[in-house]
């Protein structure tokens, strides 16, 4: 009985072998032509992900904390500009050096979104 | 696993990528669309519709499963959604049928040998209840596994099995009446 639905499963595959239905001419084509008409469909949610509330929010916090350090340095030392320009001067490699590092990385980052999403 | 790489691809924006897709599984997505409607342009027609649907789903498809199967249910339910019908398969059939028998597999193996072997197979798939046709085309054409027809067409293992084991008697049932309605036209 075994053997039997061996050799039947094994001859039914051999007389199926290839015969799958033809498409009509140029369907891929077609098919294509839908696609490339749906395309803007998954970058528009890919560039809306890009920007998410989430992003905005940090964006806005790490500026606000800016602001708020400038204000204080700037209270702070209001008695003694000479000293706290002495201090901006000490300073200045570094913060040159974290502008660079930021200002590198959003540029290659929006590069990176404007190449993937021009193709 | 190439196509985990073209999803990647189609997903980073590259269109281009969706036309592997297209090709490797054209022909098996027209074969599963033929069997449910029996017409060549609406088979088409559903053929698209499930590409458009496959790509709009593709951010969700999970690579943990089979991109095939997957794929394979998007046709599957779209060409029951084109037949205005919700299921293809009847109830649960107990009925075991006759196994097959020596005559059947003497004319199965003569099919074996003939030139015209894909046209008579298309014949005999055409004479048999589509449902039985499409698991036949699933199970020995795309070498689908019961469990990946189960995912595909939500039957049951059990039901899978008596289904198949009855398509595969009545195919060979209908290429006998092929091949003797030949001898009779010929003489």
């Amino acid at each position: 009985m075994n053997t039997n639905k061996q050799k039947a499963d094994r001859l039914t595959r051999d007389l199926l072998k290839d015969c799958y239905e033809i498409p009509p001419k140029g369907m891929d084509l077609r098919i294509m032509e839908l696609i490339k008409k749906e395309a803007p469909v998954i970058r528009k949610k890919d560039v809306k992900e890009c920007s998410s509330i989430g992003g905005i929010i940090s964006l806005g916090v790490g500026y606000v904390i800016l602001v708020i350090s400038l204000i204080t340095i700037l209270l702070i030392n209001k008695d003694d500009l000479g000293s706290m320009y002495t201090q901006l001067k000490d300073a200045f490699p570094y913060i040159l050096s974290l502008v660079a590092i930021a200002s590198s990385f959003i540029f290659y980052f929006c590069m990176d979104k404007v190449l993937t999403f021009s193709r | 696993m190439d196509e985990q790489r073209w999803i990647e691809s189609i997903l980073a924006g590259d269109t281009q990528s969706f036309s592997c897709l297209v090709t490797k599984y054209q022909q098996m997505a027209f074969s599963i669309a033929f069997r449910i409607l029996e017409n060549r342009e609406e088979a088409e027609e559903v053929v698209q519709d499930a590409y458009v649907k496959m790509y709009r789903a593709l951010p969700s498809f999970q690579f943990g499963s089979k991109f095939s199967t997957w794929f394979y249910r998007i046709v599957y339910h779209t060409s029951l959604s084109a037949l205005r019908q919700q299921r293809l398969f009847s109830g649960y059939d107990e009925a075991t049928p006759a196994d097959l028998t020596d005559e059947d597999f003497d004319c199965a193996s003569e099919i074996l040998e003939r030139k015209d072997r894909k046209e008579l197979i298309a014949k005999g798939l055409k004479n048999i209840p589509k449902d039985e046709a499409l698991l036949l085309t699933l199970y020995y054409l795309e070498e689908c596994s019961i469990d990946e027809i189960h995912q595909v067409t939500d039957l049951s293992v059990s039901n899978i099995k008596v289904k198949l084991f009855r398509a595969r008697k009545h195919f060979y049932e209908s290429l006998q009446l092929i091949t003797k309605h030949e001898i009779v036209s010929i003489l």
